[in-house]
């Protein structure tokens, strides 16, 4: 879906950041401001599973085609990257996702247990947190992307290391063997 | 210091430094998840007995060395692409209908574009507590606001990580390689003979020689 933007007007008697005459945009298109607003309520879970389905669609291609190494570290170098990649998305979503719905019982501020409240800023008025839907749910988003940052040294070794090691070998082996039957044909038609 | 003053420090460093900001709390924690999961596949690299040694000095190098570009370019690349984003929107010059009437309505059409404007500054938008305060604007704001810093901060994260990183990694990680592999080879340089040695029951004798040459006949010709 293309976004609609329209040219505005033009400003020639102030300096633009870039020095140039400002040109100025204009989103017209609702729904563009809709899903503009959709994606801005994303947080970090979200960004690291785009960069996790944009890593595979990169990543594994580019390290196949390095001819700086042998046709072995290449195979080995490419279905580690895979196996490193699916890993490291999977725990880096579900434990950032965890944790920010964690910190959501630890802020509430309409709740009466003060354990409920425990991590509610204190320089910002109850009223004005509760009132603040938008500053809630970033506070949320922040505190517990950092928690996950602490939980995530237990499970990168715990999780990431021995389920990268599990992907790397298989895909090795499935690659070895599609590279032999590969071999074995080329020989065949020969 | 007992775990609700804790709490509540911690609760307000995080809102004073990174709750207002979607862009740069992505940046700060993406850069700290970097370090802690890059350090976890270095291990995995170096414990894994199923890789051969050789593609070792070539794999684990080429962590590190996706370690340190893979956290230098994610910092650089995802920084300047979100304070790009951020600034569009801050001085106006990329911005919805709706924010285009507010700016129109406390007379800012004159900067925006231009450094002298941040709309995040002005007491409309930055003090909730202020009586100035416009919560409409505040809310076409940073619904324009909150999805342009993510969308700039997240191209700025698969440009470095997806397409900078793994060329710069594979570059030095095979150089490094070809490093190790020559330093072997002056260390432990391979022996050849310097002309081949039969062994003594093979070799030719005199008397066999003259045998052969005193023969009258000579193959099938019968002379």
């Amino acid at each position: 879906m293309a976004i609609n933007v329209n040219t505005n007007k033009r400003i020639t008697n102030g300096t633009s950041f870039t020095g140039a005459p400002s040109k100025l945009y204009t989103i017209k298109n609702e729904r563009a401001q809709r899903v503009i607003e959709k994606i801005g309520e994303y947080s970090s879970p979200h960004s690291r599973l785009i960069l996790g389905i944009t890593a595979l669609m990169t990543q594994p291609f580019i390290d196949w085609q390095n001819k700086d190494v042998d046709k072995d570290t290449r195979r080995v170098s490419t279905a580690r990257t895979i196996g490193k990649i699916i890993a490291g998305t999977i725990s880096g979503v579900i434990v950032r996702a965890g944790c920010i719905a964690l910190i959501k019982k630890l802020t509430d501020a309409n709740a009466n247990k003060k354990w409920q409240k425990l991590l509610i800023p204190t320089n910002v008025s109850s009223n004005e947190y509760k009132n603040a839907e938008r500053l809630l749910k970033k506070h949320r988003g922040a505190i517990g992307t950092i928690v996950a940052l602490f939980v995530m040294l237990f499970t990168n070794f715990a999780f990431d290391v021995p389920v990268t090691k599990f992907l790397t070998n298989f895909l090795n082996d499935k690659f070895k063997k599609n590279g032999n039957k590969q071999q074995t044909k080329e020989r065949g038609n020969l | 210091m007992n775990l609700n003053n804790l709490s509540k420090s911690f609760a307000n460093f995080t809102y004073g430094k990174l709750t207002k900001n979607l862009g740069t709390m992505l940046l700060w924690t993406g850069t700290f998840g970097w370090i802690l999961s890059s350090f976890a596949q270095i291990t995995a690299v170096a414990i894994n007995n199923k890789i051969p040694k050789e593609q070792k000095k070539f794999l684990i190098p080429q962590e590190i060395a996706d370690a340190a570009v893979n956290i230098a370019s994610f910092i650089v690349l995802t920084k300047s692409f979100t304070k790009f984003g951020e600034r569009l929107v801050k001085s106006g010059k990329l911005a919805t209908p709706k924010i285009r009437e507010f700016i129109s309505k406390y007379n800012l059409d004159s900067k925006v574009g231009t450094k002298q404007l941040d709309i995040t500054k002005l007491p409309q938008i930055e003090d909730e507590m202020s009586p100035k305060h416009d919560k409409d604007f505040s809310k076409a704001f940073y619904n324009l606001f909150d999805g342009v810093s993510f969308i700039f901060s997240t191209i700025g994260s698969i440009i470095s990580c997806n397409i900078v990183t793994p060329y710069a990694r594979n570059y030095l990680g095979a150089k490094s390689q070809k490093n190790s592999i020559a330093k072997d080879k002056l260390n432990n340089p391979v022996m050849l003979p310097t002309s081949p040695v039969l062994p003594a029951q093979n070799r030719f004798s005199i008397d066999d020689y003259r045998a052969k040459t005193m023969n009258p006949t000579s193959g099938t010709l019968k002379i």
